[in-house]
């Protein structure tokens, strides 16, 4: 290299950038694995790479003990598990990594403003790659539409046939559903005017045409594009403090049916609302987009009898987050998911148990909706079980087998269309 | 390992540079660039290094015997080894690219299963071997004589900006550089923006749009309106431009910074004239290749045949140019489709093409080569048909699958911008630039930053993908 101009200081800087970004890692030394509260999922970290492993690989190499030596050693690189870890790591661990990747969306939103610059449509994407929505004109997220088509109805097809297997299997117990329609089912959702196919509310009408007679059904549906902002988040596919109280008020009511003597309704008018917490919930995140203002995060403050909470191994466990909450012990950290945070996360298994008198068991199956909703529920049951099939393993989970061990009077099937209405992840094994 | 991973950016390049412009000597120098690039193809691709290292010994060695028989006995001698290298060079070829074709056609004639464990290709063998029967060649038309020192013709052979995707470099275009590979700052600079601007160009132009054309394509084809067909069809006419000519970018700049001038492989080709000039400016180093090593040869070969000499000719090397590109039907029709035009445009008809006023040579040209991407990107011969249909308006301008469905108004900033560098504009701007020098270099250098800045927080927002051309 012999000479040097002025100009040519300024891409000093490209050189100086690529260099000290491996300076870094190296100054910064060995991370601990860290969870990303923004993305919900533990990063990768860089793979360690053991001194000892190589020179023992290689004196096995001398004593021409090739398989032991790719083992120790090699076969890490040669099945590209050290190369894949490493890539992932580089990404996961790259300094300013959430800025720059919000940088990177922030202008990719701007692209697409300026695409519907000349356009009078108020919703717009929100990012070029997720199928979530920007409503301009109400400031909230919301996502694509689902479809209805012959495929949709196989599906649903399939499902009640399962209902009517295990209510017909299964005498002894009361059967209920509560359906949550959410805004991509929704007659409601906006976007219905550009997907000829859209559901627009018709699955869950066909559902209710279909569905064995035995089954009580309650539903939680949306009356206008309005109700999506009064019973769910602007930012989050999750029903908020108010939608989830209408949905206490409607299954208790509809448990009631069969259960005269159960307690009554917890008292539910105090809301706390977080002064301090500005709600950027899934849709936002997988954009990160912090749309202005973000959801008010607000939860029930209510008086349960005391109760315990165990695990699938009998283990009682504090499960959610709770009273740290309300002790003002939350994380502030951007895009953090309060509404699992505060009410739980996602788990196979929960065994409710309320000292409350009476004898009665509830079984519900249900998704991320049921967390915030199981206290309210169980306080009316003695044990309450809390199935999640995703959690499952192979998504396996027999109802016959469960009931055998298990004292249950009634079952609640409890979420969205895919719990309720497709057996996608959610089948319930007769 | 891609050269727009972060991976490849961020640990890779800087301490292969730091290593390069510390080392003194020129020889230690192509050892660490030989070392490097080993490194380089075996981080993506372990299980195929020997395939790699068995094309370069066997290319240095049977380079050298052709050159002492040439230099002893002359060309009779040297024949032999000459045909012996392009053979197990094109052997290697057929045998990982092909096999798997060949034998699945053949099983459909005999109407017989055939059993065949298909084998991962290995990165970058399309461009290899094409190098080595280059080198080989060369040396054999005594264009060249063969490299002795193992070091230089490894720097040669497996140099790691061009050994995945080129530019297909001749010996001859770099030899003088493998003496004393020893850039100046201005080259390194030069490498700099050259590198950014091809890594903006892959990935905040032809990323983005390959995000609307791979929905838009993988969907029903046959069912689209005219509006989104033809938004497909050309946005996938600059994702692949702006792909391969970012890495054809990127490849010269590193090259640059490691001192070395490879070929250029673009010329503006969607400004050409005709088909026959969109192949002058198309990939021109495979171009080049073709026509050196097969359309001239078979040209001489058959001097004595008049009748349609040169046309046939024209189909043969596009009908394997084609077939260079992709074991499948799709490519040797759309190879063979390039090559009838460009039969038909060496006759009668190219004269009369020159004739026309210039808008209609563009339009011309546009349109036959956006018919050929076609062929080119839908695999599935089957649904040609109803693509074109949709391109021609059977379905009406839009049909239930809109242009809403496909969310594509929102990739037109991308495609003028897209547009914007399909042309000269931007290229002109540079060299004014670089003639005026000053303030206003030093404000487009800023600008090579951002653009550097923003292409990596695009990779850590959406990740990379595979070059296009990779997979060829």
């Amino acid at each position: 290299m012999k000479s040097m101009n002025l100009a040519n200081r300024i891409l000093i800087l490209f050189f100086a950038l690529i260099l000290a970004v491996p300076v870094f890692w190296v100054a910064r030394g060995k991370v601990e694995p860290q969870r990303s509260l923004m993305e919900y999922r533990v990063l990768t970290v860089f793979p360690p790479l053991s001194f000892t492993d190589f020179r023992m690989s290689i004196k096995r190499i001398s004593q021409r003990k090739f398989e032991e030596a790719g083992q120790l050693f090699f076969n890490q690189f040669r099945q590209m598990k050290f190369q894949n870890i490493f890539e992932k790591a580089v990404n996961e661990q790259f300094p300013l990594r959430s800025q720059g990747i919000r940088l990177s969306k922030n202008l990719t939103r701007q692209g697409i403003r300026i695409a519907y610059l000349f356009t009078d449509d108020k919703i717009i994407p929100a990012d070029n790659r997720n199928n979530v929505y920007e409503d301009r004109e109400n400031t909230l997220l919301l996502p694509e539409p689902e479809f209805f088509r012959n495929k949709e109805q196989a599906d649903i097809d399939v499902k009640i046939d399962y209902y009517d297997t295990i209510i017909k299997l299964h005498q002894n117990q009361n059967f209920y559903a509560f359906y949550i329609e959410v805004l991509e089912d929704s007659a409601f959702n906006p976007l219905n005017q550009y997907f000829i196919n859209a559901d627009a509310g018709r699955s869950f009408s066909y559902f209710l045409e279909h569905k064995p007679q035995e089954l009580r059904v309650e539903e939680l549906l949306l009356e206008k594009y309005q109700d999506q902002q009064k019973y769910f988040y602007r930012t989050d596919h999750h029903w908020n403090v108010h939608g989830m109280l209408l949905g206490y008020e409607k299954i208790y009511n509809m448990l009631r049916e069969n259960y005269p003597d159960i307690t009554p309704m917890q008292s539910h008018d105090t809301i706390y609302t977080f002064p301090d917490i500005e709600f950027h919930g899934r849709w936002a995140r997988s954009v990160f987009y912090k749309i202005k203002p973000g959801d008010v995060f607000e939860v029930p403050l209510l008086d349960l009898p005391p109760y315990k909470i165990y695990d699938i191994e009998g283990n009682e466990i504090d499960y959610n987050h709770k009273d740290e909450y309300l002790a003002g012990n939350y994380s502030r950290a951007p895009f953090a998911d309060h509404y699992i945070e505060y009410n739980g996360k996602d788990v196979d298994y929960l065994e409710y148990v309320f000292e409350n008198g009476t004898d009665r068991n509830l079984l519900i199956i249900g998704d991320s909706f049921t967390n915030a909703i199981e206290p309210l529920l169980a306080s009316h049951y003695h044990h309450t079980y809390a199935v999640d099939i995703r959690h499952y393993p192979d998504y396996y989970f027999s109802l016959s087998e469960f009931l055998a061990a298990h004292d249950v009077d009634d079952v609640l099937v409890l979420g969205g269309p895919s719990v309720v209405m497709h057996q996608w992840r959610w089948t319930i094994n007769p | 390992m891609p050269l727009s991973s972060l991976h490849f950016i961020f640990i890779f390049l800087p301490l292969f540079l730091l290593l390069y412009y510390v080392i003194p000597k020129s020889g230690w120098r192509n050892a660490l660039l030989v070392f490097g690039s080993l490194v380089f193809f075996s981080w993506s691709d372990p299980g195929n290094l020997p395939v790699l290292l068995f094309s370069l010994l066997f290319n240095y060695i049977f380079g050298r015997v052709i050159t002492r028989q040439l230099e002893a006995k002359g060309r009779p001698a040297a024949r032999p080894y000459m045909w012996i290298a392009v053979i197990v060079n094109l052997l290697m070829l057929v045998f990982y690219k092909y096999t798997g074709f060949l034998l699945e056609n053949l099983a459909d004639l005999i109407n017989q299963p055939i059993k065949f464990t298909s084998r991962a290709l290995p990165l970058g063998v399309s461009f290899f071997t094409f190098t080595g029967i280059s080198y080989i060649l060369d040396l054999y038309n005594s264009t060249e004589k063969a490299e002795e020192n193992i070091l230089r013709f490894g720097s040669y052979f497996a140099m790691f900006p061009k050994l995945l995707q080129g530019p297909i470099t001749r010996f001859g275009q770099v030899k003088k550089e493998l003496i004393n590979p020893r850039p100046t700052m201005d080259e390194v600079m030069d490498g700099a923006r050259r590198f950014i601007g091809g890594l903006a160009k892959k990935i905040l132009l032809a990323d983005q749009l390959g995000l609307a054309i791979d929905k838009v394509f993988g969907s029903k084809v046959g069912e689209l309106g005219a509006g989104v067909a033809w938004f497909a069809l050309i946005g996938y006419a600059l994702q692949i431009y702006l792909d391969f000519s970012g890495y054809t970018d990127m490849a010269i700049g590193l090259g640059r910074m490691l001192g070395f001038k490879l070929p250029e492989n673009f010329n503006f080709p969607y400004i050409s004239r005709s088909v026959s000039d969109f192949w002058r400016r198309w990939h021109m180093s495979l171009t080049s290749w073709f026509r050196t090593y097969l359309f001239i040869p078979l040209e001489f070969a058959r001097k004595k045949e008049k009748f349609l000499r040169q046309q046939s000719n024209l189909v043969i090397v596009f009908l394997l140019t084609g077939l260079w590109h992709g074991a499948d039907w799709n490519f040797i029709i759309w190879g063979t489709y390039f090559g009838v035009i460009m039969a038909v445009e060496s006759g009668k008809w190219g004269k009369l093409l020159k004739k026309t006023p210039l808008p209609v040579q563009h339009v011309y040209s546009f349109v036959l080569v956006m018919l050929g991407w076609v062929f080119f990107r839908i695999t599935d011969i089957k649904v040609w048909g109803p693509f074109l249909k949709s391109l021609l308006g059977f379905n009406g301008w839009t049909t239930e699958f809109s242009m809403r469905y496909f969310n594509v108004l929102q990739f037109l900033p991308i495609i003028v911008l897209g547009v914007f560098f399909s042309l000269p504009f931007a290229n002109r701007l540079e060299h004014k630039v670089n003639e005026k020098g000053g303030a206003v270099r030093i404000i487009l250098d800023l600008v090579y930053l951002v653009l550097f800045v923003l292409s990596i927080a695009s990779i850590l927002a959406n990740g990379y993908s595979a070059f296009i051309y990779a997979q060829f």
